[in-house]
């Protein structure tokens, strides 16, 4: 992408393709990495899966980009489209999630130390990406859905709940739950309180 | 390296998709109309429970003041019996289709579940109390009663519980009776068609004026003879369905019809007409007032 387009936002870049469709390019390079990542987060992990997933959604996003609401963020509205994109995956080929996939160790630590939800509760820092991965298969889906957009996507609170469509407020009620959980599904040699 | 290539073959693929299946971005017009329909069904839903609250209402208010010391054991037993059900399960099922309508629109999701509950409990009460404060109520019940045959109104109820001669309530229309004040009986067509010799020594003046005017009316007694149809007449009430009454001219209603029927307790004692008098006196509604 050139300096220029870089500087353009995203809105922007919905009003160009909607009269010159080309335009789209510039979206699926903008967040084709950050849909991979996202979808490979909730357990697409299959590169083929992935690029067919990752096909999908932005032809589900130009066919759609006429209802986007400039009310909230583009990045939102796609990571929506991704995110439903992707259980409708899991649907049609009768698979479950095949867990988190933290990308490395510096996220890792990031979330372990992380306790502004949770001030009650923290992790062992010896905790390995591994473990948590693990953990995090275990826990129910809805806490699994915000703990890797808060802590892995590194959302706000509004965003998240633009992306799974409910209000702010549970948002906060769902990541305090899922970090009790998830320090359950962990035993206690890794985590104390 | 690798990365550059996959992210330039996804562009590719995409667009290439775009314009081999000539996929257009929907218009904006799809998407409005989308959201006005969820809208118009959320505005539909919550009407729909207004109306359910305006019939509950009407047929709640009206049951209160209605005499089922004549018709049944308790208020209890007469209000579970009556309860108009079909109404409160639809005004359920509404406030569940708005609660469900609200949420699909584009910012519905942002309200708490508890704000657009208590919105849509909100917005079909005050619609509800509306609507029965106007008549709606009344009408819808009325009207659904006469067009649909399944459906069980406040009328066809009330009509159910008082055409009962076995157990001394008839409604119906005098067909004949001369303005003579010293008349003792007059011809009483029920509303199965049956026409009853009634005898209205025992009325009061009050009763006789409902007599006389005509319209549909309830009475309560009790049954002398079958062949002949003859019936003996203890109380007459108006057909208060067809009236537009309020609370207060309800209740006002009420009492005088309670009074009547338990005057002819003391008239049962002195009266010169003791054998007929006390036909009256016997009723079972006069041992349901003593316990009152």
């Amino acid at each position: 992408m050139s300096d220029t387009e870089n500087q353009l936002t995203d809105e922007e870049i919905v009003i160009m393709t909607l009269r010159e469709q080309s335009h789209f390019g510039f979206i699926v390079d903008r967040y084709e990495a950050k849909l991979k990542r996202y979808i490979s987060r909730i357990g697409i992990r299959n590169d083929d899966d992935q690029l067919d997933v990752l096909q999908d959604i932005f032809i589900k996003v130009y066919k759609n980009l006429n209802s986007f609401d400039t009310s909230l963020s583009f990045s939102s509205w796609i990571y929506r489209i991704a995110h439903n994109e992707a259980i409708s995956w899991y649907r049609k080929h009768n698979v479950r999630p095949e867990g988190h996939a933290i990308a490395n160790g510096d996220e890792v630590l990031s979330f372990i130390s992380n306790t502004e939800d949770t001030p009650d509760i923290t992790f062992d820092r010896g905790v390995n990406a591994e473990v948590i991965n693990v953990a995090l298969a275990k826990i129910d889906k809805k806490y699994c859905d915000v703990l890797t957009l808060r802590y892995f996507e590194h959302k706000e609170y509004e965003e998240i709940s633009d992306i799974l469509k409910i209000p702010t407020g549970s948002v906060g009620t769902l990541i305090y739950r899922g970090k009790k959980q998830l320090y359950d599904a962990l035993n206690h040699e890794a985590v104390r309180i | 390296m690798e990365s550059n290539t996959n992210k330039t073959k996804l562009k590719s693929t995409v667009l290439d998709r775009i314009q081999k299946e000539k996929i257009c971005p929907r218009s904006r017009w799809f998407f409005g109309c989308y959201e006005f329909f969820l809208w118009a069904l959320w505005i539909f839903s919550i009407l729909v429970g207004s109306l359910a609250i305006a019939v509950s209402l009407f047929a709640i208010t009206y049951q209160r003041y209605a005499f089922y010391e004549a018709t049944h054991g308790s208020f209890l037993v007469f209000i579970v019996e009556t309860l108009p059900y079909i109404w409160l399960v639809t005004f359920v099922v509404m406030v569940i289709l708005a609660i469900f309508n609200l949420r699909q629109t584009k910012g519905g999701y942002r309200y708490p579940f508890w704000k657009v509950l208590i919105s849509s409990l909100v917005f079909s009460f005050v619609g509800g109390g509306l609507l029965h404060v106007v008549g709606m109520g009344f009408m819808v019940d009325k009207k659904l009663g006469e067009h649909l045959h399944m459906y069980q109104s406040q009328e066809k109820m009330e009509q159910k519980m008082w055409q009962r001669p076995n157990e001394g309530r008839l409604v119906g229309f005098v067909v004949k009776m001369s303005n003579e004040s010293n008349q003792n009986s007059i011809n009483f067509k029920d509303i199965r068609g049956i026409e009853w010799e009634t005898n209205i020594q025992n009325l009061f003046e009050d009763d006789l004026i409902v007599l006389r005017s005509g319209k549909k009316m309830k009475i309560l007694g009790q049954v002398i003879s079958t062949e002949p149809h003859r019936f003996h007449a203890c109380g007459v009430f108006p057909w208060m369905f067809e009236k537009n009454m309020s609370i207060k001219e309800l209740s006002a209603e009420r009492r005088a019809v309670i009074d009547r029927i338990y005057q002819h307790k003391d008239h049962g004692s002195s009266s010169e007409l003791k054998n007929i008098i006390d036909r009256c006196a016997e009723l079972k509604v006069m041992k349901r007032l003593e316990m009152m």
